[in-house]
């Protein structure tokens, strides 16, 4: 065999290859690993402009104190800022309560907090700017996508990837304080005909309404880049909607302050009303009502409420609803139902994300009997498939029979609590993981008889950070009673609960029956 | 095989590598332009044109003017009374001078015919009935149904108005203003047998109106 003899030029081209070869090789390695940026191209992207009258915040505007000593509208953020692959996304500064104890003259210091909503379809690149804090840790709820961001602690940016509709907050350096919640939400389908006559329209703007009433067969429309400063009620109505992307606040009105409560969404005597998706933020009360209303449809509902008595929703009286993909933080119940008027019958609660400042995240009680009703009743509550993203008050899972109704046939089912900080503040009355208690109250007692709490069902619930909080069940004396609880699959901080003892359950044996353990 | 035959392999090896690396670099530039979404799959809904907070158009209501009787309101010294009422909605609301909050009077849900009565404490001679409720728009519309009815003793009761039914409207301020037959008695009596708005019949404010 010949030896081969190589010129310059077969050097050169035998170098040139081998190069082009390591070359190419990594951008085709890169190109690979960068594959999934290639597909936001195919992403739909749907942006609303804030209204050009929001002003935007200053440092003072930011400093938790009492609402009579800073401006507590709704305002445009300064120091926290969100691209959506690659398109800035208006980001507002709404007001959260970070108070942990229940303050009598109703003026609590409130802070406030960045929010963002935009729809997407595919998949959405979100880029976080935060102008001021030094980033040293970052989390993003809810735990179960296990979103990792990437953080670049020199430029303060949080980057990360979605792919689901869904509400994410970004919470910053392991507090609460300034968590970001980012409402991305899918495309809009079932648009309204905005020409039809039972069609109310609002469009983008800063709007102030003083009510608006609506009627049998009559949809309110609130588009996305809406702010509506007012309220939407109905009373003795059926076949009501109220939908869109917008935003309806309550940051002009004072707190109720025990007085006088602009319930923002008040729907009583109703049937068949459906709320879809809108937000509301800053209600001077509480904030979703429906009393003595049937076939209820609450679903995509995004509500954070600052101020005292902000129970987020609260179905009094009411048969045959559904709650459901709904993002409730609030300054009191977060969920509560209770008896006004008539018997509670067939509600069910499912796939809500819960932040609960203060008081129960989902609550049965305490007045089950209110309106002084004979043979009053709560049955069939179904609380299905909950994230509670933070408790720092008082129970996650709550029955307090304060009056005599029987309350039947409850279900607590596929909860996890991502961070369980029950106990904080004036809490620590009732710092309970599980509570079911019979008891007079000298706050909400209406009836002089005792009920009971029956057939009760706490199955797959999961703590996954925070404290390590004990359960009650107790019921008031052998003849009103907590009968029927069974308690399957209940998992603390990564321990596998298999008894009372364990679990740390406060039981009292003469007035509990039949409680089980699985 | 010499390096002569093999020069021309290394040169298609080389031209094939080139475009390899135009490929790759034009996939890069794609790469790099992502973030511009096209056209068609971004939307920005944009805000309208204002530096303040506006009243929307759509929902302002005409300005109204309360009608009031002539003569005295008599009620003022009055005393209610009902055949029954809801929870903290007492009879004596209807007679405090105030259509606000949790002032009003409600009978026990479904407990038709349900009666308010005024003893106006001396007999009167009187002509007219103002009765109103909350003129907030939360008090959505609603129509009740009743008669009215007057008595010298407080006992035996005759008719002033046969039953109608009166539509309440916060578009009117939920006032309903009844002109009746002059008439001489001490007491006035509503009678209510619907309202489409309430579990039981509401009222705020009972005003009867005649002379000293």
């Amino acid at each position: 065999m010949k030896r081969l003899i190589f010129t310059k030029l077969d050097y050169f081209l035998l170098s040139f290859i081998l190069m082009m070869i390591l070359i190419n090789g990594s951008m085709t390695i890169f190109g690979y690993l960068n594959q999934e940026v290639n597909v936001l191209a195919d992403a739909k992207l749907v942006l609303y402009e804030g209204p050009k009258s929001i002003k935007t915040a200053t440092p003072e505007d930011l400093k938790a104190t009492s609402e009579n000593l800073r401006n507590f509208k709704l305002l445009k953020s300064a120091n926290t800022h969100l691209s959506v692959n690659g398109v800035e996304c208006f980001v507002y500064e709404t007001n959260v309560n970070h108070t942990r104890s229940w303050v009598p003259t109703y003026l609590p210091p409130i802070s406030r907090t960045p929010i963002a909503y935009f729809d997407f379809e595919g998949k959405a690149r979100l880029e976080i700017t935060v102008d001021e804090s030094e980033l040293t840790q970052v989390s993003i709820s809810p735990a179960s996508y296990e979103i990792k961001p990437i953080i670049d602690k020199q430029n303060k940016t949080v980057t990360f990837d979605i792919a689901t509709p869904d509400v994410y907050t970004v919470s910053f350096n392991g507090s609460p304080e300034r968590a970001f919640h980012i409402f991305a939400n899918p495309l809009e389908t079932d648009l309204p005909d905005f020409s039809a006559e039972n069609v109310v329209y609002v469009g983008p703007g800063e709007w102030e309404i003083e009510n608006i009433i609506l009627k049998d067969n009559q949809t309110l429309y609130l588009a996305g880049g809406a702010v509506v400063h007012g309220i939407v009620q109905g009373n003795f109505a059926k076949n009501i909607k109220v939908m869109g992307r917008g935003i309806l606040d309550g940051s002009f009105y004072e707190g109720w302050k025990g007085k006088t409560a602009f319930v923002p969404l008040k729907f009583d005597n109703c049937d068949q009303v459906v709320i879809k998706d809108i937000i509301v933020l800053n209600s001077n009360a509480w904030v979703c009502q429906a009393y003595q209303s049937t076939h209820g449809l609450i679903d995509g509902l995004k509500i954070i409420s600052p101020r005292p008595n902000g129970d987020g929703i609260t179905l009094q009286s009411c048969q045959n609803y559904t709650v459901k993909n709904c993002f409730v933080r609030s300054w009191d119940d977060s969920l509560v139902v209770k008896n006004y008027g008539v018997n509670t019958k067939d509600i069910v609660f499912e796939n809500c994300q819960l932040w609960t400042d203060l008081a129960q995240s989902m609550e049965i009680g305490y007045e089950t009997n209110k309106g002084n009703q004979p043979n009053a009743k709560i049955e069939n509550v179904t609380f299905e498939n909950m994230t509670v993203l933070n408790n720092y008050h008082k129970p996650v899972i709550s029955i307090h029979n304060g009056d005599d109704a029987s309350v039947k046939g409850i279900v607590f089912k596929d909860i996890v609590v991502e961070n369980a900080q029950m106990g904080s503040g004036d809490g620590d009355i009732m710092p309970y993981l599980i509570d079911f208690h019979i008891a007079q109250s000298s706050n909400w007692s209406t009836t002089k008889e005792r009920g009971n709490i029956e057939d009760v069902l706490v199955e797959n619930v999961q703590v996954l950070s925070g404290k390590f909080n004990p359960s009650r069940l107790v019921g008031y004396d052998d003849q009103h009673a907590i009968r029927n609880v069974t308690i399957r699959n209940l998992e603390i901080l990564g321990e596998k609960i298999l008894s009372f003892e364990q679990g740390k359950f406060e039981i009292d044996a003469s007035s509990t029956f039949d409680i089980k353990f699985e | 095989m010499n390096n002569k035959t093999l020069r021309p392999f290394l040169f298609i090896i080389a031209m094939i590598c080139l475009i390899w690396l135009m490929y790759n670099v034009s996939q890069l530039m794609s790469d790099t332009e992502i973030y511009d979404l096209p056209e068609t799959n971004l939307t920005v809904i944009r805000a309208i044109d204002q530096s303040d907070v506006m009243v929307h158009p759509d929902f302002v209501k005409e300005a109204y003017v309360s009608q009031i009787p002539e003569g005295i309101n008599l009620s003022k010294e009055a005393e209610a009374s009902a055949s029954s009422f809801a929870q903290s909605y007492t009879p004596r609301k209807v007679i405090d001078g105030k259509t606000e909050g949790v002032s009003y009077w409600e009978a026990a849900p479904d407990s038709y015919p349900s009666s308010l009565t005024l003893d106006l404490k001396a007999m009167h001679t009187i002509h007219a009935v103002r009765l109103m409720l909350n003129p907030a728009g939360i008090w959505s519309d609603r129509t009740q149904a009743f008669s009215v009815e007057t008595s010298v003793d407080g006992l035996n009761f005759t008719p002033w108005a046969e039953e109608n039914t009166y539509t309440f409207s916060p578009d009117t301020g939920n006032e309903v203003v009844l002109e009746l037959n002059v008439t001489d008695a001490q007491y006035v009596r509503l009678v209510f047998t619907s309202n489409t708005g309430g579990s039981g019949a509401q009222i705020a404010e009972f005003e009867v109106y005649g002379n000293e």
